[in-house]
């Protein structure tokens, strides 16, 4: 588990670093995220994320509008369940890019992502009859998450914005066959400037 | 609409939203309910029918102190729960077998809080599945993280009710007496069984499979309403087997469906392989076959089991490129379509509105003649708990009518 951790921290610190080399912009900004999580569409958690800036650009158009690009980095850490099946405690980082017309509110993204995934699974258990209560024996998967993402975010000059997107991925383990990762996830922005 | 469907019904619109699971909340796991009421009357109930929904019927009426007795058509009772214990090293059932909401149904189920018992149960959501489409094996391990019901760990259906419901109902059941003739035209109901002994009583609550009342084994005196004849007709219930078969080594995956990977998943699931054995405490590989309705049909059509357990091992044949011959030990076939006193499998789809059908059916004739089973669970349509949810609240409107 330490040695996955360690080898996301890495890979984020890498392209951050690698990417970020040449930026020249000042405008950018820091932005919170925060979303509801809905892998496989039966399960349902909160993922938490800072989204960092690591370069922008502008171009023109062929229409002769100005055309933002960024590349952001985001960490997030989520955490989703299916009742009374499994727990997930899931980090990963998304190496994300988007772009708008400067006029317009809404822009596009898409991103690769590589996370590590901590999955509690219950495997069996005991019922009590007397009061229904229920005790789980679980057991710990370990998985290795990459994902691709699509979706789209609000304009981040003001304080709270919104994005959605979805994602598809797969999940490796040595302890399991492999399976696909799919959802979507809704949340909040909570943009901030850095100076 | 129940969890179930509406999985189902969401995944093919695809809205895989995150709003989608606060919407499943509302019609999540809600168990069922045990009544808790009070009744001033005085007679005899005769349930029709040994199954999940006569027995439970009779657990409740024995609870209450009401006078009743059970008429069953075979020998044996659990209607479609049934158990075979020398098959392997843990007892199969060869009918209902999952238990399709939280364990903690089978709580409210017996509703007793003396009982000093508690039941193991496996979380089963199969992790290594497979469908066969077109000649081809497909991944489809994408399942284990949406798809979950659980089972009994070291017993089954039929062991459940067997240590916690039919101790309080064996000694009124009466075997080998199916009931050919209800007469409910007088005060006192007459039930005659085909070796014309008489069954007496104030109230009766039929039990019987929805495919017994369409074949008319049961007549009426006086005819049923057109009404409720039209709702029991417009309910399919198809065919149904089980297999389950033993082989000296592992070579298929928790579970096989069939179709493509969308029909799989959004599908009917009425014909699936699946390793029997998956989280129990067992050293045997035995990979059950359950098949139902149309699908079903393909092989109890066939007619013997000689036949049936050719056909699905030249199936596994070709689905696993030979390993089911090489490696078959045993096999026993469960036909429910074979079944004289249940003939199929368990209520299906509806022809028309299933809440108005239902109802229709549930509608008491004359404060005296009561159906129930699983067909007439809305919630809970196709399970043992649904069935054990009908009889319950059958037998509270009878005792309040």
């Amino acid at each position: 588990m330490n040695i996955k951790v360690a080898l996301l921290l890495t890979f984020s610190l890498f392209v951050t670093k690698l990417v970020g080399q040449d930026n020249n912009d000042s405008t950018k900004n820091y932005s919170i995220h925060v979303g509801l999580y809905a892998p496989y569409v039966v399960q349902s958690g909160l993922r938490v994320g800072l989204s960092i800036p690591i370069k922008n650009w502008m171009s023109e158009t062929k229409r002769q509008e100005t055309r933002i690009h960024f590349l952001d980095i985001t960490p997030r850490f989520g955490y989703f369940v299916e009742s009374d099946v499994q727990r997930n405690y899931f980090l990963d980082a998304t190496f994300e890019y988007r772009w708008l017309e400067s006029d317009r509110k809404i822009h596009p993204k898409i991103g690769i992502g590589l996370g590590y995934m901590l999955s509690r699974q219950n495997t069996s258990g005991t019922l009590d009859l007397s009061s229904g209560d229920i005790e789980f024996d679980t057991r710990s998967l370990n998985f290795f998450v990459p994902t691709i993402n699509i979706g789209f975010e609000r304009n981040r000059k003001k304080f709270i914005g919104y994005y959605f997107s979805v994602f598809y991925g797969r999940k490796f383990t040595g302890q399991e066959v492999n399976s696909d990762f799919i959802g979507a996830e809704f949340g909040a922005t909570f943009n901030m400037a850095r100076k | 609409m129940n969890r179930k469907e509406f999985i189902k019904k969401s995944l093919a619109l695809g809205i895989g939203l995150p709003f989608v699971n606060l919407i499943l909340q509302s019609c999540d796991d809600e168990g069922i309910d045990f009544p808790v009421f009070e009744t001033d009357f005085i007679g005899k109930v005769l349930i029709i029918g040994a199954g999940a929904a006569g027995l439970s019927a009779g657990y409740l009426l024995s609870r209450m102190g009401v006078d009743f007795e059970i008429v069953e058509a075979s020998s044996n009772l659990g209607g479609r729960m049934k158990r075979v214990e020398s098959f392997a090293d843990f007892p199969i059932d060869l009918g209902a077998e999952w238990i399709h909401e939280s364990p903690s149904v089978l709580a409210d189920i017996i509703n007793n809080p003396q009982v000093e018992a508690n039941l193991d149960f496996i979380v089963y959501n199969p992790q290594e599945v497979k469908t066969y489409n077109d000649g081809n094996l497909s991944d489809l391990n994408i399942s284990s993280s949406f798809y979950s019901e659980y089972k009994f760990e070291s017993t089954t259906w039929f062991g459940f009710f067997e240590d916690f419901i039919i101790p309080e109902v064996r000694d009124r059941i009466v075997f080998d007496s199916p009931i050919t003739q209800i007469d409910y035209s007088n005060d006192v109901i007459e039930a005659t069984a085909a070796d014309e002994s008489t069954f007496i009583a104030d109230k009766v609550l039929v039990t019987v499979p929805v495919n017994i009342l369409q074949a008319e084994l049961i007549n009426f005196t006086p005819n049923l309403p057109t009404a409720k004849t039209n709702a029991i007709n417009s309910i399919s219930m198809g065919d149904g087997l089980k297999v389950f078969i033993e082989f000296s080594e592992k070579f298929y995956p928790d579970l096989v469906l069939f179709g493509n990977i969308l029909d799989a998943i959004v599908g009917d699931s009425n014909k699936l392989y699946y390793d029997a054995a998956f989280r129990k405490t067992s050293n045997r590989n035995i990979l059950g076959l359950f098949s139902v309705q149309d699908e079903a049909s393909t092989y109890t059509d066939l007619g013997s089991d000689e036949e049936i357990i050719s056909f699905v091992l030249n199936e596994l044949d070709e689905i696993f490129d030979g390993q089911a011959s090489k490696h078959y030990v045993k096999h026993i076939i469960q036909n429910w379509t074979g079944e004289p006193y249940i003939r199929g499998s368990y209520s299906d789809s509806f022809d028309g509105d299933a809440d108005t059908i239902m109802n229709t059916i549930k509608e008491p004739i004359d404060g005296k003649v009561f159906f129930a089973g699983e067909a007439l669970s809305l919630e809970n349509q196709s399970t043992v708990h649904g069935a054990c949810e009908s009889a319950y609240q059958m037998i509270e409107t009878m005792l309040n009518t």
